[in-house]
């Protein structure tokens, strides 16, 4: 009797059982790919002409709509919208889901030969419903189907958003490789490229970064040729362009600071490459960021023969200014923001 | 002071008690009703009750244990008790065993028993017989019931045709014969023999039930029996006297099926009635008395009559999927364990019951989408903001909510002038409002009118019977 056992088996289900506004719902595990806590989860926004917004997550490469319950079944015109504490993503159609949910509570069995699944009144096209509602643990629970979820005249206005993210996350994938590049060996010509992409994924201050180096790289060319020397004023602000400059001419050495209060800093060159730097107790990638923050004080190159070892950083100078920019960039903006 | 017998009904069960309450009191009795035995053991030695109505299953205490405290206690000792049970055998072991017990009833019971039973025993204890209605030692006094069935004699490959006796009697010039009067079929006669009652042991009581009965006029009879089917389509009393395989059946079949055998029921009652004999045989096969009759056409009416409740409209040939009920009530509140004992008497109802974590409310309104609310109100909290935001969902036009309240909150609510109490629902979105939930069976088994506080229709439900 293959045929009942397989009947049999089929009405008893894994359920992943979560909470949204303090109702209970539960969705087949085989559908479920996984599930992010909130502050694990990095949330991208779109806007449309019409400044709909549209939040969406990238899982495993793909972008996955982040749809709340609430404007699921329509009901955000009177609950309004709210922050979750977790995404189940999920597939459901022509692309994943991410459902948006305050707790997810378990993973449990469902058999739905001792249950009678009540279908829920809310239907989709064809009159199908959205899901069943079952009892589970004394409880009311809506076992939903993901394909169900949105209706489809969400899913009509989601499409755009759709298309967008995955240019979204076509471009990730393009920032991504390029990274690994300009981190082995920068060539400006892939750190405007990078500048480009990363200004249309909404990373300002990467590509903000980016064009920065861009334009000291190029101010520095012009430097070079106008003197040989590299050594200023910080409050001139050419110390990006001469580090620049010195990386372009695979210079080995030191770039010396002296502080207005007398102490030192420097920066070590090993063919090109920032390999290591010290101020006040800081060393490697630290220290440079300390350095570059500098405005008061004077510097100058000693160039050496032999390069500083080991190394504390390994990524290429220009690549590294444009980390160390970014990431003065994102503590300035974490300060203000506090 | 109240010279009207005094009668103590004891049943865990809410439509049993309802039960006696809707056959008793009209009857003349002054009745009060406990839910267990300890409180009927309580109950009996303060109201003093002339008899004690109690069920054999008790939630706290079992029938015989209730009975033997009471007549250990010299202040209850003397009241007769009337056991009254689903439980044949046990009853009638008890009944044998427990010296204060005097008689039993076997649920299902009909109105006319326990009102004979009750009348009964009154009158032996008026008359200083306080002993066990006796039950002859040889028979088992077997609980009254339908009467058994007889098999027709006559020739089974030809398809009978009934006749009223009386008529039969005219044709062949004989008078009808004593005591059992059937109708007999046009090819032969049906072998019922005189002493059908005794043949089948239902001697005793039934015997003194049918003189009672005999007493009364016919009409009379068709009168208690349309006042219990008016009470039974209000539903307290259909669910006691319906049969699972009767409602199971109907169930089964269409609309139109179920009026054609109503129409054919009354129609076969009718002759039953003019033909004025006691006991006929139906076309089904069965000899059933003048009130099995009626019976029978009260649960089929029943059963017609909720279908097309629930259809709405009568030119519905199915019923339209089970209307779903959505109670919201605090778990601390008064009202939730009486919600829970309705519940639990009326399994076939499509319920969801939400004790807590109203923020849920909305979102299950949407996917459950039901056709009743019922929301306990405390005016203030998480539950009463919930029900705001409902009213603003396009939902709230076609559910009815119905506020339902402690007794305290409610008395308060009652004080008000009929102004502000309409003010007050309406401000609240609700269309009624009731102070038990006791009250929500009610509301859900009848189609009511407008009343004091009542702004809409009560809805349709389809409820099996």
């Amino acid at each position: 009797m293959a045929t009942t056992g397989t009947a049999e088996s089929s009405r008893s289900t894994r359920v992943l059982v979560f909470a949204v506004d303090d109702g209970s719902l539960c969705i087949d595990i085989d559908r479920v790919d996984t599930v992010y806590a909130r502050n694990e989860a990095r949330l991208h926004t779109l806007k449309d002409a019409d400044a709909l917004s549209c939040s969406f997550l990238i899982h495993r490469g793909e972008p996955a709509l982040v749809v709340d319950l609430r404007e699921a079944f329509g009901l955000s015109d009177i609950l309004g919208l709210t922050d979750r504490a977790a995404f189940i993503v999920l597939r459901a159609g022509s692309f994943p889901l991410a459902l948006a949910t305050d707790a997810c509570v378990g993973i449990r069995d469902l058999d739905l030969r001792t249950k009678t699944p009540v279908p829920s009144a809310l239907q989709r096209d064809g009159g199908v419903s959205v899901g069943h509602l079952v009892e589970l643990d004394g409880k009311v629970h809506t076992l939903l189907e993901p394909s169900r979820i949105l209706s489809s005249a969400l899913r009509q206005r989601l499409n755009p958003f759709v298309q967008e993210a995955r240019a979204f996350c076509e471009r990730e994938e393009e920032i991504a490789a390029l990274t690994l590049k300009l981190k082995a060996e920068t060539v400006f010509s892939d750190l405007k490229v990078y500048a480009r992409l990363a200004r249309r994924n909404g990373r300002t201050r990467a590509a903000t970064a980016a064009r920065m180096v861009l334009k000291a790289a190029q101010d520095g060319d012009q430097h070079a040729h106008d003197s040989g020397a590299v050594g200023g004023e910080l409050a001139a602000d050419t110390l990006l362009r001469d580090l620049l400059a010195l990386s372009v001419a695979r210079q080995t050495g030191e770039v010396e600071l002296t502080l207005p209060s007398g102490d030192t800093a420097a920066l070590s060159f090993a063919a090109g490459r920032i390999a290591d730097a010290r101020i006040a107790g800081a060393f490697g990638r630290a220290a440079v960021r300390q350095i570059l923050a500098l405005h008061n004080g004077a510097y100058r190159f000693i160039a050496s023969d032999v390069p500083v070892y080991p190394p504390r950083i390994l990524d290429a100078a220009p690549w590294l200014l444009v980390e160390t920019i970014e990431q003065m960039a994102e503590a300035r903006r974490s300060r203000h923001a506090r | 002071m109240d010279a009207r017998p005094r009668i103590l009904g004891v049943d865990d069960s809410l439509t049993i008690r309802k039960a006696l309450e809707i056959v008793l009191k009209p009857a003349g009795y002054e009745l009060e009703l406990a839910a267990d035995g300890t409180e009927a053991l309580a109950k009996a030695k303060a109201f003093q009750p002339a008899l004690i109505l109690l069920d054999f299953i008790l939630p706290d205490l079992r029938g015989t244990e209730v009975c033997r405290q009471l007549a250990a206690d010299p202040e209850t000792a003397h009241i007769p008790v009337v056991l009254i049970s689903a439980k044949g055998a046990e009853i009638e072991q008890a009944y044998r065993d427990v010296s204060n017990v005097v008689s039993y009833i076997a649920k299902p019971f009909k109105p006319p028993m326990l009102i004979g039973v009750v009348a009964a025993v009154l009158a032996r204890a008026v008359a200083g017989e306080l002993v066990k209605l006796s039950f002859p030692e040889e028979s088992a006094p077997a609980p009254i019931g339908l009467p058994p069935q007889v098999v027709p004699t006559a020739n089974a490959s030809e398809p009978p045709s009934w006749q009223v006796a009386e008529t039969i009697a005219e044709e062949s010039g004989e008078a009808p014969a004593h005591g059992i009067e059937v109708a007999v079929s046009g090819n032969g006669t049906h072998a019922v023999p005189d002493d059908f009652d005794d043949v089948e042991g239902q001697e005793s009581i039934e015997s003194q039930l049918d003189d009672e009965a005999t007493a009364t006029t016919r009409r009379e009879r068709v009168d208690w029996m349309f006042e219990t089917l008016r009470s039974g389509l209000e539903g307290v009393y259909v669910e006691e006297v319906d049969t699972p395989t009767g409602a199971a059946a109907d169930q089964a079949k269409t609309y139109t099926d179920l009026i054609e055998q109503l129409s054919h029921q009354l129609d076969e009652g009718l002759q039953h009635a003019r033909s004025a004999a006691r006991h006929r045989l139906y076309s089904d096969g069965s000899i059933r008395s003048f009130d099995e009759a009626l019976l029978d056409v009260f649960r089929r009416s029943c059963r017609v009559l909720f279908r097309a409740a629930a259809a709405g409209t009568a030119n519905h040939e199915t019923a339209p999927p089970t209307d779903r009920i959505l109670i919201a009530c605090p778990r601390h509140s008064s009202v939730y364990e009486q919600l829970q004992s309705v519940l639990a008497a009326h399994p076939e109802w499509s319920v969801v019951v939400i004790a807590e974590n109203f923020r849920q409310l909305p979102m299950l309104v949407r996917l459950y989408g039901p056709s009743l609310l019922v929301a306990e109100i405390t005016w203030t909290g998480a539950l009463w903001d919930q029900l705001r935001l409902i009213e603003q969902m396009p939902e709230a036009q076609t559910i009815r909510t119905i506020g339902i309240m402690g007794a305290a909150q409610f008395a308060l609510f009652n004080a008000a002038d009929t102004e502000t109490r309409a003010a007050m629902l309406a401000e609240r979105g609700f269309t009624l409002l009731l102070n038990s939930a006791f009250e929500v069976e009610g509301v859900l088994n009848r189609q009511t009118g407008p009343d004091q506080d009542h702004v809409a229709d009560a809805p349709d439900l389809r409820m099996a019977v």
